[in-house]
């Protein structure tokens, strides 16, 4: 188990060009992809995400090692897929229509996909018809919204309202983010969760998802 | 109106890498290639016009004729006469570039080296506002910022630029988002006492805190028995 333990040190280092040679060693010394995810990347990206929740450590640390934890699973990718590993869940996101900004909602995204979530990401200004489509199309566990403004936030209701007419909101678990948004805004519109932040966002879909 | 876009624009390295929270070692060189990259980018365009504080109600206050919602603004524009409504921006090409990027540190980055920016733009125009007025001590508010001020009379503050408002580069969406992303607004005014909204705002681990939540002073605004 040394190798995955490296692997997931250097994760925590925040060195992407060490973690594709370890996955390839591990690889060689017959660990599957499947253990190399979890035991390794996912394991290493845990602990900075314990660290960044904690205070320790800021965003830029936490994209560094994500983009460690990220050069490690392309290696893994089409092994994972050759094996039938299916993803812990699946996750749609985007910024909801008028509202165009998307860092934090980028930053939550890639720390799910850290997490071994499958990520299908919107972008920005998205429609209620595109979230509707999305979720059904994908069968998504998670619908993820985001916004940085009051004034933009309150489309988030009618995304809502919209599953629950098309009978998904059943199906879909709701979560929501961005500065101005609090618990009781997603009481309020009947959302399923809200985090503060992009590690508090992983936890609340595992949560979710009873994993 | 008046607009300045000769705002020197020579963002220090250490203070990125310090507001940024970086390691000095591992991060200089990317810091400076973002920042020479950021630099051509950056197109800044501070916007201002001269108003004047008509009446006041008890939580309003009409500038220029419009009237503005907000009890700490009514406070804060007791004694003033002549506020300075400004719109600064600094352009698409930033963000846009950031939006690409493909790497989300990068991305990161140069997000935020535009809002450092968007700061410099902001002090700038406070000292040219001093130097031009021969006024001691300004202060500044943003519609959004505060509860009491919410982002809907980024509307009324609009309107304060009449038919100007198109030369200020910057428009706003019916969901009161200005475009370009990279922008913000505000109203500049004299006064003798310093004053930082956040200094009404309890959100913790704030980037951009300025000065630390002050739960005394909402008694001087009111604000406590709400
Ligand atoms: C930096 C900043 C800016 C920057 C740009 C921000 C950007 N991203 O492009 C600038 C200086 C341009 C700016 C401008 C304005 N801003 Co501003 N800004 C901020 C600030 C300080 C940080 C926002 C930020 O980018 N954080 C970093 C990113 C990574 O964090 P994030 O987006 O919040 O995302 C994290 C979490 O929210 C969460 N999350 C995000 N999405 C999701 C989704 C899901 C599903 C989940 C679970 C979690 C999640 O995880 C992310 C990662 O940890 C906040 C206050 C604050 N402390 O949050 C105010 C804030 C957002 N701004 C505010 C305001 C009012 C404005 C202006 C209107 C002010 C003005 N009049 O000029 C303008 C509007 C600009 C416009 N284009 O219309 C208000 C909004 C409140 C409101 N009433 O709507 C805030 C909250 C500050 C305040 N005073 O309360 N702003």
């Amino acid at each position: 188990m040394e190798i995955l333990e490296e692997i997931a040190a250097e994760i925590e280092k925040g060195d992407p060009a060490s973690v594709p040679a370890l996955t390839e060693k591990a690889l060689s010394q017959d660990i599957s992809a499947q253990d190399i995810l979890n035991k390794g990347l996912v394991a290493g990206m845990d602990t900075i995400s314990e660290r960044f929740k904690k205070g320790e450590i800021f965003i830029p640390e936490v994209l560094i090692a994500a983009k460690a934890m990220k050069a490690g699973m392309e290696i893994i990718k089409p092994l994972l897929a050759e094996s039938k590993v299916e993803a812990k869940g699946k996750v749609v996101i985007g910024t909801v229509k008028g509202d165009l900004h998307d860092i934090g909602k980028n930053i939550v995204a890639m720390l799910l996909e850290g997490s071994g979530y499958e990520v299908i990401d919107l972008g920005n200004d998205v429609p209620k018809e595109k979230f509707l489509e999305q979720v059904e199309k994908e069968r998504a566990n998670v619908l993820g919204m985001s916004a940085l403004l009051t004034t933009t936030m309150t489309y988030m209701r009618e995304v809502i309202e919209s599953l629950e007419k098309a009978g998904l909101k059943q199906k879909v678990k709701v979560i929501i983010g961005g500065a101005p948004l609090t618990y009781s805004f997603a009481e309020q519109i009947k959302a399923d969760g809200y985090a503060p932040d992009a590690a508090s966002a992983v936890d609340l879909v595992k949560d979710l998802l009873n994993q | 109106m008046r607009i300045i876009k000769n705002v020197p624009m020579k963002l220090n390295p250490d203070k990125v890498i310090k507001e940024l929270r970086l390691n000095k070692e591992k991060s200089l060189t990317t810091v400076l290639e973002l920042l020479e990259t950021a630099e051509s980018l950056i197109q800044p365009k501070v916007s201002y016009e001269v108003a004047y504080v008509a009446k006041k109600g008890k939580d309003t206050v009409k500038i220029n004729g419009v009237t503005f919602s907000s009890r700490v603004l009514r406070v804060n524009l007791e004694k003033t006469k002549k506020v300075f409504p400004y719109i600064i921006t600094i352009g698409k090409s930033l963000e846009s570039e950031a939006s690409a990027s493909k790497d989300l540190l990068r991305q990161f980055y140069l997000e935020n080296i535009g809002d450092m920016a968007l700061g410099i733009c902001e002090k700038y125009l406070e000292k040219h506002l001093k130097k031009q007025h021969g006024l001691e001590k300004l202060a500044s508010m943003s519609p959004g910022s505060l509860e009491d001020w919410p982002v809907t009379e980024q509307k009324p503050l609009f309107s304060l630029f009449g038919e100007n408002l198109r030369l200020t580069g910057v428009k706003l969406n019916e969901h009161m988002l200005m475009i370009p992303r990279k922008s913000v607004s505000g109203l500049y005014f004299p006064t003798e006492e310093t004053f930082f909204s956040c200094q009404l705002c309890s959100r913790e681990n704030c980037p951009a805190r300025k000065a630390p939540y002050d739960e005394e002073l909402k008694k001087k605004y009111g604000l406590d028995e709400e």
